[in-house]
């Protein structure tokens, strides 16, 4: 009797310890919930192919775990397998876009829009180890980066006014060595910045370029090159260059560059709507208006469509890029698509149908553009398994609900995507992470530095970009007690960068994380500040590109409350909050000041 | 000097316990041969009989001197599951059922009795899913007392089992310890009730300030306590009254005295001779009190 | 006859307990009520709600422990209700393991309600492997508290364990950090803290849950170990001058 209780208990207990822990929400849970179904082996029916090359019409298509196994009409199915009905629907294969940076929730968004590999040309080396790994597994719906890593350039010169840490080239000695380190490093090509004939900023010289040329051919790798100018395209020419990552449109291109262009079958990615976004003939709202675009982007790539470069250069003429687009086309030269993206006017995954209709409108044909898309990249960049609906490919492509093959807009049209035979799902609720609320408590110091959800505060300085300034933060508490305390800054600014700062910085511990939160429920930031009195600057960032919106205030020696809305900065996106830096404003010399109390608030 | 007999069921040689200043047991000797029956430890509160009960349970270390139960020592596992008892003042958990008690004992011994037939002989089921708080205290010292039985112990270990009955329910109790006593088992019963000895044991052990003053069979010890006590105020002195007729023992008590006699009728004739002014008088049958002054005087003058 | 017994034991402690409302009220409810008060009604992020999980899961654990061990043993004992026991074959270490293991039962319900709670009403998310070791770790802090208990019971009459168990109970909980952080302690306090086993338990319980870090869970533990060792020896230590 006493025996049963104690058995009944025991089995309750661990019947309500399974139960109750099975229904507790679980963080797996809400991963796995990103792929439906959860077979990537299904056939596929009385469809249009467009197998990356050509048009085949009404066919069937057969895939199991995550490969095409077979493409015939009247394909018999095997037992419980799902089958999809795709009657007047187009099969293309998964997009390639072969010219973006890889940065926050670029995998994701790309995949969104029917990019299931992408070529990066420069990006964080630790974010793309990260992300390299997962390529090859096929059991997950992982979008497949394929990246240079680290750009080859010179102090100062292009790549290196993004933040991230460059190895910069000074001699052509250090070439090999440089590309040595780079494949240790994961790194799938080689890309070097190669822009003389200005004298605006430094650039690699020829020498080197050529050094750095031959060290990626003695490991059989490709070299790619950013260039800015006809010359310069013809300079890497001369050395054996595999492929541009824009088009000169300095100039128009000449037969004689376009003959040497085509006999060393040299590929180009135009990059077109980052050259229309730099001449103002970019229209974004074709892609934030369009029934089939927006319900699928987020905040942060609206914002990033929204964008405009605030500089225009007169390197990259946009009625010359169409031009040259021409001549190339027809002179035989293999065209890639690609996006630069995230560059202002440019997001990833979605920018890609917009750079296809670009390059249809000059005038390539759809099939044509669809293949730079496509097979080309993976055939240039030897990305075997993918560009191609084959047996024998892999399984990731897009069903189209418009045929393209007249109209490249279908490609927007999308039906479903698939990776790895796994259906993707394009909903944005699995991207909740990257649009929380945020606490409104930024900065309390009660008894440390750190902030608000996953956020935490730390030093900031223009050393991180290769300037001399630097930053040194503390909590200090203040009173004995102990009970209540604030944060100080030491900031030294020293000259060496073009715009330099010095202060503390509140962002996610993890910088590739991206997160964004949404502060619309607020309407300022209030802080407390003190220090040596001067200007100072508060900057809040939606993303880590370009020039952050930024308010100066007077600090004095005791401490003052200050409230600034978010309108007071300039292009600031409150529903896209990313990130938030104090700094001293001042140009040169020793500065130190103390923060506290920084909140959100709501002001009517 | 030890008298080594392994037919002997408990054997006490030279015992001796003592609490901080007061000495509770004081060198006892004590033998309970093999064999069934009642045998009661008689003596005041505070006699030592608990202590003298605890030793023998292993609840309560000696300071000197030997136990052996079934030639064991006391609280060894050999022992435990020989005997059984009844402590003093225990009270069993308030919020377990009587079933549940018994349950929960049976489980300790290795062949134990069955729970239900308990219940029923022990005619406990009226209250066997009664909580145990519920129990009156007639009901509670039944559960006590099948625990104690329980385990099928041969020896059994009653420590003031009717301790704060009424009449009726003591009994009851009686009853059953003579029941068990006619199935062979052997009890030794603790009581400070002089009837309650007399009533139930073959055997009486009397315990006196940490000595045992007596230890004979029951018809002998009840021979020394014949007589009656005749209680009153009078004006003879102490040799006068212990010169009456019959008279054993005077003792005074306040303005009283304590005439013991063995024929009341005779020492009356001869008290009312000498003081036909007494008053207050009253005649009642001897007390343990008077036993004890009686036995304690008989050890000191053997 | 160990295991049968052992089952017996345990299932009679079982019932003792959950027929014993002034016991079940304030041990089971007491965490679970104030949890939902710090963590829900209280305006509060899952983060925090995660963070006071960790710490209340401790306290849940240290009610039915302390009291239970506490004023149920004092009581029993003064009751002779274990000098019954002990006349009997069985050991005395299974009343203890027993009710150990009735405790454990007790508090998991007291703690799967907590948990609930945390996960349904304050948005609580962690990986299953994660919930799985916060429950086991939980259900671990019984023992120690189960050792104190112990000691209580075995020093105090029924009536002053009542008083001692609540004082050690609420002084535990609070100074040791589980209704509150200690870093808004006055520094003497934070000190003081360390002395505690609930302090340690408790940054065990947030490390289990990612909420600290690694670093000083070796310390913590062994910290711990010792003072378990040291509570059961006080316990051995005053139990055996009861017996005698």
């Amino acid at each position: 009797m006493l025996k049963k209780i104690f058995m009944r208990s025991l089995l309750l207990i661990i019947l309500l310890i399974i139960s109750v822990l099975y229904i507790l929400p679980n963080k797996e849970s809400e991963i796995n919930k990103l792929i439906s179904p959860p077979s990537n082996s299904f056939l596929i029916r009385d469809v249009r192919i467009f197998d990356g090359q050509n048009f085949i019409e009404n066919t069937d298509i057969e895939i199991s775990e995550g490969l095409i196994t077979a493409i015939n009409s009247d394909l018999s199915a095997s037992n419980n397998i799902n089958i999809i009905d795709a009657k007047g629907k187009t099969l293309i294969p998964g997009l390639i876009d072969a010219h973006v940076h890889t940065y926050g929730s670029a995998l994701s968004d790309n995949l969104r829009f029917g990019v299931t590999s992408s070529l990066d040309m420069f990006t964080d080396v630790n974010l793309f180890q990260s992300y390299k790994s997962k390529r090859n597994d096929r059991q997950s719906a992982n979008h497949d980066l394929f990246s240079a890593g680290m750009l080859a350039t010179v102090e100062g010169g292009h790549g290196t006014q993004y933040g991230i840490n460059i190895e910069t080239l000074s001699a052509p000695e250090e070439a090999e060595a440089w590309v040595q380190r780079r494949l240790a490093e994961g790194s799938d090509y080689i890309k070097l910045v190669y822009m003389p004939y200005q004298d605006k900023i430094p650039s690699l010289d020829k020498v080197t370029a050529q050094a750095l040329i031959n060290a990626a051919h003695k490991a059989n790798v490709l070299a790619v090159a950013h260039i800015s100018s006809q010359q310069g395209a013809q300079d890497l020419l001369d050395i054996g260059i595999d492929g541009f990552v824009h088009i000169f449109a300095d100039s128009v291109a000449q037969q004689d560059l376009l003959q040497q262009m085509a006999k060393q079958d040299v590929f180009v990615i135009p990059t077109l709507t980052v050259i229309a976004g730099l001449n103002d003939k970019l229209n974004s709202d074709d892609l934030l208006e369009d029934k089939y675009v927006e319900p699928y982007l987020n905040s942060t790539q609206k914002s990033s469509l929204r964008a405009r470069f605030d500089l225009h250069s007169e390197a990259f003429d946009y009625s010359i890029a169409i031009k040259n687009i021409q001549l190339m086309y027809s002179a035989g030269i293999d065209i890639l698509v690609g996006t630069d993206a995230p560059n202002p006017g440019t997001s990833h995954g979605v920018s890609i149908h917009q750079e296809m209709h670009l390059l249809k409108l000059a005038g390539m044909s759809e099939a044509d553009v669809l293949s730079a898309a496509s097979y080309l990249p993976a055939a240039r960049f030897s990305l075997i398994d993918r560009g191609a609906i084959k047996p024998g490919k892999i399984a990731d492509f897009v069903l189209l609900n418009s045929n393209p093959k007249n109209n490249i807009t279908a490609t927007k049209h999308i039906d479903s995507i698939y990776k790895n035979g796994f259906k993707i799902s394009r909903s944005l609720l699995s991207n909740k992470t990257s649009e929380s609320k945020l606490d409104k408590n930024l900065g309390e110091f009660v008894s440390d530095l750190s902030g608000p959800n996953n956020l935490t505060w730390i030093s900031s300085a223009d050393n991180i970009a290769g300037g001399q300034s630097s930053a040194t933060i503390s909590h200090v508490y203040k009173t004995t007690a102990q009970i209540d305390g604030f944060l100080h800054i030491d900031a030294t600014i020293r000259k060496g960068f073009p715009y330099p700062w010095a202060g503390a910085f509140l962002g996610p511990t993890n910088p590739t994380l991206g997160i964004q939160y949404d502060l619309s429920d607020y309407t300022s930031i209030q802080f407390d500040a003190r220090g040596v009195p001067g200007n100072y600057r508060v900057m809040l960032f939606n993303s880590m590109n370009g020039a952050p919106p930024t308010l100066e205030f007077v600090v004095k020696d005791t401490w003052q409350t200050y409230t600034f809305p978010f309108k007071n900065f300039n292009g600031f996106n409150a529903k896209a909050f990313s990130g938030l830096t104090f700094s001293t404003a001042a140009s040169l010399g020793e500065y130190s000041f103390d923060l506290d109390n920084i909140v959100l608030v709501k002001e009517n | 000097m030890q008298n080594h007999n392994s037919n002997n069921l408990v054997q006490i040689t030279n015992l001796y316990k003592a609490f901080s200043n007061k000495i509770a047991l004081d060198n006892i000797n004590l033998t309970i041969p093999k064999k069934g029956g009642i045998i009661a430890l008689l003596g005041h509160n505070g006699a030592g009989k608990t202590t003298l009960i605890n030793c023998l349970l292993g609840l309560c270390r000696s300071d000197s001197g030997q136990i052996e139960i079934f030639n064991s020592k006391p609280s060894s596992q050999h022992v435990k599951t020989r005997i059984g008892a009844m402590l003093q003042d225990t009270d069993l958990p308030d919020l377990l059922t009587t079933r549940e008690h018994l349950t929960l004992f049976a489980s300790y011994y290795p062949n134990s009795r069955s729970v239900k037939e308990l219940i029923s002989s022990y005619e406990l089921s009226d209250f066997a899913d009664k909580l145990y708080k519920n129990l009156s205290g007639g009901q509670k010292r039944r559960v006590q007392m099948a625990i104690a039985l329980i385990g099928k112990g041969e020896l059994l270990f009653l420590d003031e089992p009717t301790n704060g009955l009424d009449s009726s329910a003591r009994r009851l109790l009686w009853t059953k310890v003579k029941q068990l006593a006619d199935k062979g088992k052997t009890i030794l019963l603790s009581t400070h009730y002089l009837e309650e000895a007399d009533a139930l044991a073959e055997r009486v052990i009397v315990l006196h300030q940490g000595k045992i003053i007596a230890d004979a069979p029951t018809p002998e010890i009840r021979k020394k306590l014949t007589g009656s006590i005749i209680r009153c105020i009078s004006r003879l002195n102490h040799s006068e009254l212990s010169s009456l007729a019959t008279v054993r023992s005077v003792q005074q008590s306040g303005r009283f005295v304590n005439l013991h006699c063995l024929n009341p009728v005779k020492a009356m004739h001869s008290l009312l001779a000498l003081d036909p002014g007494i008053s207050e008088l009253s005649i009642s049958k001897p007390g343990l009190e008077e036993v004890l002054e009686n036995l304690s005087k008989q050890q000191t003058v053997l | 006859m160990s295991s049968n017994t052992f089952m017996n034991e345990t299932g009679a402690e079982i019932l003792k307990s959950i027929r014993a409302p002034e016991f079940i009220l304030p041990t089971l409810l007491f965490p679970v009520v104030f949890y939902t008060m710090f963590a829900i009604v209280l305006p509060s992020t899952p983060k925090t709600a995660t963070y006071l999980l960790a710490s209340f899961g401790v306290f849940a654990a240290m009610g039915p422990a302390i009291f239970g061990f506490g004023v149920s043993v004092a009581n029993e004992r003064e009751r002779g209700w274990l000098s019954l026991k002990r006349i009997t074959p069985i050991s005395s270490y299974t009343y203890i393991a027993s009710k150990l293991l009735a405790t454990i039962i007790v508090t998991a319900f007291s703690l799967l309600l907590i948990y609930l709670i945390a996960g349904l009403a304050a948005d609580v998310s962690l990986s299953t492997r994660t919930w799985y070791f916060l429950l086991f770790f939980h259900l671990a802090c019984v023992i120690p508290f189960s050792f104190i208990g112990l000691s209580i019971g075995f020093y105090f009459s029924s009536n002053s364990a009542i008083a001692i168990a609540n004082i050690v109970f609420l002084g535990l909980a609070m100074l040791g950090g589980l209704w509150m952080p200690i870093s808004i302690f006055p520094s003497a306090l934070q000190t003081f803290a360390e002395f505690l086993p609930t302090f340690h338990l408790a940054e065990i319980a947030l490390i289990t849950i990612e909420l600290k870090d690694t670093e000083r869970l070796f310390q913590h533990s062994c910290i711990i170990f010792i003072m378990s060792i040291i509570f059961a020896l006080i316990a051995l230590v005053t139990w055996s001058k009861q017996r005698y």
